[in-house]
């Protein structure tokens, strides 16, 4: 499943004094499977971005195209992209539900949206809401639940009684109940400590590896360093540079935008600017640089 | 989402620099002369005729004298005709149920003195008399909405909260502690804001996880709507926790003496507005006595003979 946006705009409060443009012409495609992660300044536009994925904002102008749906807040062009479709379509089109079962969204400190008395509770929450049994429901949940490492232990729990961390997995695991194909997080490792951010990651990855399209807004660029495949990068309400992680390191100047270079990669260029003399291009990790420069030391001792 | 009552506005003209305090005298005021009663309160005149039309004439009159005052307010002081509707907004479900009830159930002493407008065959009927308290309480309320608009769209809530706290101060002589009442006042109004950006993102959470909030019967309702109270309720005692601690970091003494940053000052413009007002309210209490007391109407202090 692929997920097009052409052109989007949206305006936050747009018949007021204090409107402000969030999005400003955005196009983009993600392609099924793909690890993407969105980073840019707070303000740019990245959570208004993925709101319209799941259509809880609708764009005013543009659209956003996930298989048969068609999200845009314009009736005009929703009215010309519908036109001799069939019903089901204009159906689906009209509340998006079905399209919500698709494209989950999980909110930033999603730990706020937990409401019911036990965990299992919490999250078949979704799959009821869009129609599956009691009994499908349940098998989703601990499905989910696995997925994101609790056991049954944790089942008749209340949520309110768990950590931050284990909170946060419920409610990510709230979103995958439903078995979205794709899932969008907002910022899901804010406010964790180390550990809850690897496990998170390590989730997330995993469903990856499973065929589900990831997209996380991010500012943590170790996670951009470690599990993306594509990194977008927003200013201003637009989309300025889309590209793999490795070029974004090399190429983009990421002090413009407020980001934060990681730590290896700042080595890396250190050692460059240094005059070393080994093939930099190609290592990504702490054990390729150390093995290369065995090599470099290896055959300078040699010669 | 838009609250019922205006939004402050930050302007500059006369009645956002008067005093809060004054302000607040003001709306007790003019809501005071909403409420006399300006009618003759015989209803039979001396010829023996109902003088129904009289009796709402004279109310009709001099609420109208009342509006045209409270509009010019509204002119000076810039608030938005617009914002006013969106409160009419509000309140048109009540104006429906007034109307239904009252056009066909007017109060009355005794039925005699209805005026039917239309009578239908199961006996059944619509009244003037009706129709005209009808109107009478709309407008009392019309007006009371408008009053209370202009005080919250012309004085920050903070300067409410104060002059509210300076109204109280009599009670701290029965030691009761109102600076506790004020601080509650202004955190409320303080996270009002707050907690509507927090009720929408949980909303938005809750519809990515399938809930449609205006769709379904009423149960389905109540099932969305605690999805909603719930996280909202965990988050304002998470809220709460964490104010009172910072707080009491800060030093907050719940009975000490407070000093505010900003002091409320009386100046010469706000008494004479006191003095204006004062006039006010006495030339409407003036209309009513005359009207109650001696059976005179307004218009017949212009010489102008007769009933309606």
């Amino acid at each position: 499943m692929q997920i097009k946006g052409f052109n989007i705009k949206y305006i936050y409060n747009e018949n007021s004094i204090d409107r402000s443009t969030a999005l400003n012409g955005v196009s983009f495609t993600f392609n099924q499977g793909d690890f993407i992660c969105i980073v840019g300044k707070t303000g740019s536009g990245k959570s208004t971005l993925v709101q319209t994925l799941n259509a809880l904002l609708l764009p005013s102008e543009g659209y956003v195209n996930i298989d048969e749906f068609f999200i845009t807040g314009n009736k005009k062009l929703k009215k010309e992209l519908l036109k001799k479709k069939d019903k089901k379509q204009k159906k689906d089109n009209k509340n998006y539900s079905n399209l919500r079962k698709k494209v989950g969204l999980v909110f930033q400190f999603p730990e706020y949206q937990l409401f019911s008395n036990s965990v299992i509770n919490d999250v078949m929450f979704g799959p009821l809401n869009f129609g599956f049994s009691k009994e499908e429901a349940k098998t989703m949940a601990i499905k989910a639940l696995s997925d994101v490492g609790l056991n049954e232990n944790y089942y008749e729990k209340s949520p309110f009684l768990l950590s931050g961390g284990e909170k946060r997995r419920v409610a990510i695991a709230g979103i995958l109940a439903s078995n979205p194909e794709v899932i969008v997080l907002d910022e899901p490792t804010a406010g964790l400590d180390n550990k809850g951010k690897v496990e998170i990651m390590k989730v997330l990855t995993t469903l990856n590896n499973l065929g589900k399209t990831l997209i996380v807004i991010t500012h943590d660029m170790s996670v951009v360093q470690n599990y993306a495949k594509t990194v977008i990068v927003m200013s201003e309400g637009k989309i300025v540079h889309k590209t793999i992680p490795d070029k974004l390191f090399d190429e983009v100047d990421l002090e413009e935008y407020s980001l934060e270079v990681p730590l290896f990669i700042k080595f890396k260029k250190l050692l460059k600017n240094n005059g070393f003399e080994g093939n930099l291009e190609k290592i990504s990790s702490y054990q390729d640089l150390i093995d290369e420069i065995i090599r470099i030391k290896g055959s300078k001792l040699n010669g | 989402m838009d609250s019922v009552f205006g939004k402050y506005r930050n302007l500059n003209t006369p009645i956002h620099k008067m005093d809060a305090r004054l302000k607040i005298f003001a709306l007790i005021i003019l809501m005071v002369a909403c409420f006399l009663p300006y009618a003759r309160s015989s209803i039979i005149n001396s010829e023996g005729i109902p003088e129904y039309f009289g009796y709402y004439a004279n109310t009709f009159l001099v609420l109208g004298i009342l509006a045209l005052i409270i509009f010019i307010i509204m002119i000076i002081s810039k608030t938005s005709f617009k914002s006013f509707l969106k409160s009419l907004n509000a309140i048109w479900l009540m104006i429906i149920f007034l109307l239904i009830f009252m056009v066909f159930i007017p109060r009355t002493t005794s039925t005699e003195t209805l005026h039917p407008i239309v009578t239908f065959s199961n006996g059944y009927a619509i009244y003037w008399d009706g129709v005209l308290q009808c109107l009478h309480v709309v407008l009392r309320i019309i007006l009371m909405l408008a009053l209370t608009l202009i005080l919250t769209s012309t004085t920050a809530p903070m300067d409410i909260t104060y002059a509210l706290d300076w109204y109280m101060k009599p009670l701290s002589l029965l030691k009761i502690p109102t600076q506790i009442f004020t601080m509650i006042i202004s955190l409320a109004l303080r996270f009002i804001p707050t907690l509507l950006e927090k009720s929408q993102r949980i909303m938005k959470a809750q519809k990515s996880r399938g809930v449609d909030f205006n769709k379904g019967f009423i149960s389905a309702k109540v099932k969305s709507i605690t999805t909603l109270i719930v996280p909202l309720l965990v988050s304002c005692f998470s809220i709460s926790d964490d104010l009172s601690v910072a707080m009491y970091v800060r030093g907050y003494e719940p009975y000490g003496k407070r000093t505010n940053y900003k002091v409320l000052t009386f100046k010469l413009s706000d008494l004479l507005a006191f003095i204006i007002l004062l006039v006010i309210l006495g030339f409407f209490i003036f209309l009513c006595v005359m009207a109650q007391h001696y059976h005179i109407n307004f218009w017949e202090f212009f010489g102008i003979k007769g009933t309606w």
